[in-house]
């Protein structure tokens, strides 16, 4: 059976290749997505009993609020605790490596030496940390193999953290990734004084592993009592609470835009399996007399499905193995467009579960397709109904054909639909006005070591380099500030400000606060709206003077010039600073996001040991980079520069995860319609070849081209206006999950349904025209021939 | 030429490899309005040929062709049109009926084309019921009928728009002798009623019907 199958295909290369390619595609697009979610959703964390580690966090008993733990609430819980085992903290840490080749700015981890206990995770080489150790370091696998080139004797050398010496003792294994690829090395977390003492303070991350005999339950409960302990002891407590839940909650943030693409994805496999139906559909059609004389020569009902099914699963099988091959370069593909906030603590790879995903596939793929043809075809030549035999319409299955193009076209509008609103969103921010210039500007970020730099060091140091930089060619502008707009990168918070003569309602205000040289606002080409930049006048001797933004002094000047107001931060006796100009609002956490009150300081007067230079230059502003490199190699060899990139790519990076998204349902839409617009195609092409000796014999009873060409078109129109109605019924209903990732555009947004409607109806007309051409209706005694 | 079709040196061939197979040779046909012509000859002869050249569903040939006063071969796609539709009705041999289309609905086809209002449509999908007397039909599908009863709404078809020339293609070479037999009285009567008649077949019976006949073997008029 088999081998007549492969036979009868291969006789029909074309169904064949157009069959096995559109399997391929709904497959590899599935099983791609399927290893995305299964990387990020489903697969346990790399660790060992990874179900048994625990987040701990604190969360806001009025607001619901969760957030990181303080240090010395945590050591008490620590202290009391019998269902907990190796309680840790951590926090990131981005800090300079020199030493060991040139200065190298990385991102680090500092964590309580049991945290590999709580992870259950043995160094690959060397040792783990003990309780006493200070000056050490773990490596993480990726840093040794890119910067150490996998040297198995690199333990016990020696390399400078911010100018500390410290001694390399360990080197994790490969699938050890936390909290994601990033990570450099890991430090020992000696807690310094202020961290220590502050339990309102809560900025560590606190993981834990479940006593064995315990369960995450009695975890939690018991972490709560203590808790609610602790909120009676201390009032900085107070309506605050703590709880431990297992470890894979706490960190997907958001898998509504993963399982909306895998969504996307099994409607593309299901539009590819009502394709490859559809095309069985047509064959059958077409081999109806080679079953008829089954039948005649006592073929059963069952021997007919048979048949059918061998050739769906022939087909499937051949379409899930070129998809299979497919995805592996397609994962790859999404490997290198992952957006940052996508987790990756574990590889993208094709392993067995999306083999085993892939396989399912395989089997819906034979069940959509064979199930709808083999029935079909049995039902009609079981029955022998032989009829029409002297008529000219005698479509067989054409009904059932037209649904599954109608369906076709119903899930393609779907995605469609999502895709142009996902686009256009992203379009909509790309087009935000971002209050600054981006053009031939590059940032780079340099942190000072606390231990070497402080104070009016830090200041000496900046400003050196700053005229450094000023004094390179091509430089026209240079600034510096404390959080870069739309950056990762830098302290970035709000504080809590009294300006004069401004009443607060319920809560304090606030504004985002930042530290700026001179010149920052001319270098990021953000315009000046009322009184003055800071000036290098602006020194820690001169009066304290602050910039606000439009938002800032809309809201809290109240009617009033702002320029000319005194405001403190913090409390209303601490120090304050006098409004000397007002800047333009700019886009600071997000182009999609709010615009927030903000004020900047001078750096000068509150010293601070880290900033990100924003250089512009007359020419390409990446050149600039490595002049930059080199002029602060000549100040302190161990320093370096972190971030280093253009505005323009700063501002495209922070809006990654929407065009990942939207990419990855442009692709699966674009995919979907040409599959609904091949489906289309042959549906017709079946279809008119049915209706051939029809349309001949209208054509000899006067029929006019145009009549042939209405009829053509109502033919491709029928089922497109019934999968248009349906789908605009789905899409309708598919974009409520979409609200939340849309920007600039609503749900209801008719320009993309008539953008939709309108592709859909071009696709209609596309075929429709070809169809008709290949009727050569000028030639009637050709087409009764061909009939 | 004056005849309502006029042939002259009338030719089709088709590739053969490097050479080229003639279905007709130098055709030279008149046929006067009122004519019932048979034309016969065995097969391959190009008798079915000849009549979709003369029924305009054929337009690659050479030599001239005339219809009704109008030189075919010099007429642009949409001028044959409108001639065929103002001037013929064409008979198939295997009926050719609209399978999801009732009787009425079948004779009504070639009215829709000739842009007839409806009501008048109407009115003559009536008379043709009536004249042919398969009235009782007019709702039924062509699958309900027999052999004789398709090939009667058939020419039914043909004749609804009063073509000045009925084409028939072997019009009884799918019935049996009886039905044979009525569906040439059926042509008689037309023929005796005004309407020019060609009709192809293979039986000498069927010929006699025609006041004349022509043959045709091997593409060529021998008669």
């Amino acid at each position: 059976m088999i081998r007549q199958t492969l036979r009868s295909l291969f006789r029909a290369p074309g169904l064949a290749i157009a069959a096995i390619a559109t399997l391929a595609l709904g497959v590899a697009f599935t099983t791609t997505m399927f290893s995305v979610v299964d990387a990020v959703l489903l697969k346990p964390l790399p660790f060992r009993d990874a179900d048994r580690v625990v987040v701990v966090s604190d969360v806001n008993t009025k607001s619901g609020e969760r957030d990181q733990v303080s240090a010395p609430n945590f050591q008490d819980l620590a202290d009391a605790t019998k269902t907990l085992q190796a309680p840790s903290l951590w926090i990131t840490q981005p800090i300079t490596i020199a030493g060991t080749g040139a200065a190298e700015r990385v991102e680090s981890l500092r964590v309580s030496p049991s945290i590999f206990t709580a992870f259950g995770v043995s160094p690959l080489i060397g040792r783990a940390f003990r309780d006493d150790d200070r000056a050490v370091v773990v490596l993480s696998h990726g840093h040794w193999q890119s910067r150490f080139g996998s040297d198995p004797a690199v333990i016990g050398k020696a390399l400078r953290l911010e100018g500390v010496s410290h001694t390399i003792v360990g080197v994790l294994p490969p699938d050890f990734r936390f909290p994601d690829a990033e990570i450099a090395l890991w430090q020992p977390l000696v807690l310094k004084d202020f961290e220590k003492k502050f339990r309102g303070k809560r900025m560590f991350q606190a993981v834990a592993r479940v006593a064995p005999g315990a369960t995450i339950e009695q975890a939690n409960a018991e972490v709560r009592t203590i808790a609610s302990t602790l909120a009676k002891q201390f009032p900085d407590n107070t309506d605050w609470l703590t709880d431990a839940r297992p470890i894979e909650q706490s960190f997907v943030r958001n898998p509504r835009p993963l399982l909306l693409l895998f969504g996307a994805a099994l409607l593309v496999l299901i539009l590819a399996c009502a394709n490859v139906a559809n095309l069985l559909l047509a064959r059958a059609a077409a081999t109806r007399s080679d079953m008829e004389i089954r039948a005649a020569l006592g073929a059963t009902r069952v021997n007919i499905i048979r048949h059918y099914f061998t050739e769906a699963a022939v087909l499937a099988i051949a379409g899930t193995a070129a998809g299979v091959l497919l995805a592996a370069r397609m994962i790859d593909l999404v490997t290198a467009i992952r957006p940052p906030g996508l987790p990756t603590w574990n590889q993208l790879t094709l392993d067995w579960r999306a083999l085993v995903a892939a396989s399912v596939a395989l089997v819906l793929v034979t069940l959509i397709a064979g199930v709808v043809p083999a029935l079909n075809a049995s039902r009609d030549v079981a029955g022998h109904a032989i009829r029409g035999r002297f008529g000219v319409a005698g479509e067989r299955g054409g009904r059932l054909r037209r649904t599954l193009t109608a369906a076709q076209v119903a899930l393609a509008v779907v995605l469609l639909v999502c895709a142009v609103l996902l686009v256009r969103s992203m379009l909509a921010v790309q087009d935000v006005d971002t209050g600054f210039d981006k053009r031939g500007r590059v940032a780079a970020t340099l942190v000072l070591p606390d231990k070497l730099y402080n104070g009016q060091k830090e200041v000496a140091l900046f400003t050196t380099f700053l005229d450094r930089m000023r004094s390179l060619p091509g430089v026209v502008a240079v600034g510096g500030v404390t959080a870069l707009p739309l950056n990762r990168a830098g302290v970035d918070y709000a504080v809590e400000i009294y300006v004069d003569g401004f009443t607060p309602g319920q809560r304090e205000p606030e504004a985002d606060f930042r530290l700026t040289t001179p010149d920052y606002f001319r270098a990021m080409g953000i315009p000046l709206v009322a009184g003055r930049e800071l000036q290098p006048t602006d020194d820690a001797r001169a009066p304290r003077v602050a910039i606000v933004n439009e938002t800032f002094a809309r809201r809290y000047a109240a009617g009033r010039e702002a320029v000319g107001l005194n405001v403190s931060l913090y409390c209303t006796r601490c120090d304050r600073f006098r409004i000397v100009g007002v800047v333009r609002d700019t886009r600071h956490k997000a182009l999609d996001g709010p615009i927030t009150p903000e004020i900047y300081l001078p750096y000068t007067q509150i010293p601070h040991g880290e900033l990100t230079f924003v250089v512009r230059t007359s020419g390409d502003p990446m050149l600039i980079a490595s002049a930059m490199r080199r002029e602060l190699l000549r100040l302190d060899p161990d320093l370096a520069l972190s971030n280093i990139a253009t505005l323009d790519d700063i501002v495209a990076r922070s809006i990654d995860d929407r065009r990942f998204n939207a990419r990855l349902l442009a692709a699966f839409s674009i995919c979907a319609l040409l599959l609904a617009a091949v489906g289309l195609w042959g549906s017709l092409s079946f279809s008119l070849g049915q209706r051939r000796q029809e349309i001949a014999v209208r054509v000899a009873l006067g029929a006019s081209r145009t009549n042939v060409w209405r009829l053509v078109l109502t033919e491709a129109a029928t089922p497109v206006l019934a999968g248009l109605a349906i789908g605009v019924c789905g899409a309708a209903v598919a974009t409520v999950w979409l609200r939340a990732m849309m920007f600039g555009v609503t749900a209801g947004d008719p320009l993309t349904y008539v953008v939709v409607v309108a592709t859909f109806g071009a696709i209609v007309l596309v075929v429709a025209t070809a169809g008709f051409r290949r009727l050569a209706t000028d030639d009637v005694s050709r087409l009764l021939a061909d009939a | 030429m004056s005849a309502l079709v006029a042939t002259r040196k009338l030719s089709k061939s088709v590739a053969q490899g490097p050479s080229r197979l003639w279905l007709l040779r130098d055709i030279d046909l008149a046929i006067d309005a009122g004519d019932f012509v048979s034309i016969s000859g065995p097969s391959g002869a190009g008798k079915s040929t000849l009549l979709h050249i003369l029924g305009m569903h054929d337009h690659d040939w050479e030599g001239a062709y005339e219809l009704d006063g109008h030189d075919v071969r010099s007429m642009s796609q949409k001028q044959r049109a409108d001639l065929q539709r103002r001037t013929i009705g064409f008979v198939f041999q295997s009926y050719h009926l609209i399978d999801d289309l009732t009787v009425a609905e079948n004779l009504d086809v070639p009215l829709r084309y000739r842009d007839i209002p409806k009501s008048e449509r109407q009115s003559l999908v009536a008379d043709s019921l009536d004249r042919f007397r398969i009235v009782g039909k007019k709702d039924l599908y062509p699958s309900q009928l027999s052999g004789g009863q398709q090939q009667l709404v058939g020419i039914a078809r043909a004749v609804i728009a009063g073509p000045k020339l009925i084409l028939a293609d072997e019009p009884t070479g799918n019935l049996h002798s009886e039905q044979a037999r009525e569906i040439m009285e059926l042509f008689r009567e037309l023929n005796r009623a005004g309407a020019t008649i060609v009709q192809v077949t293979h039986s000498e019976e069927n010929a006699r019907f025609g006041n004349r006949h022509v043959r045709l073997h091997d593409g060529w008029l021998i008669q």
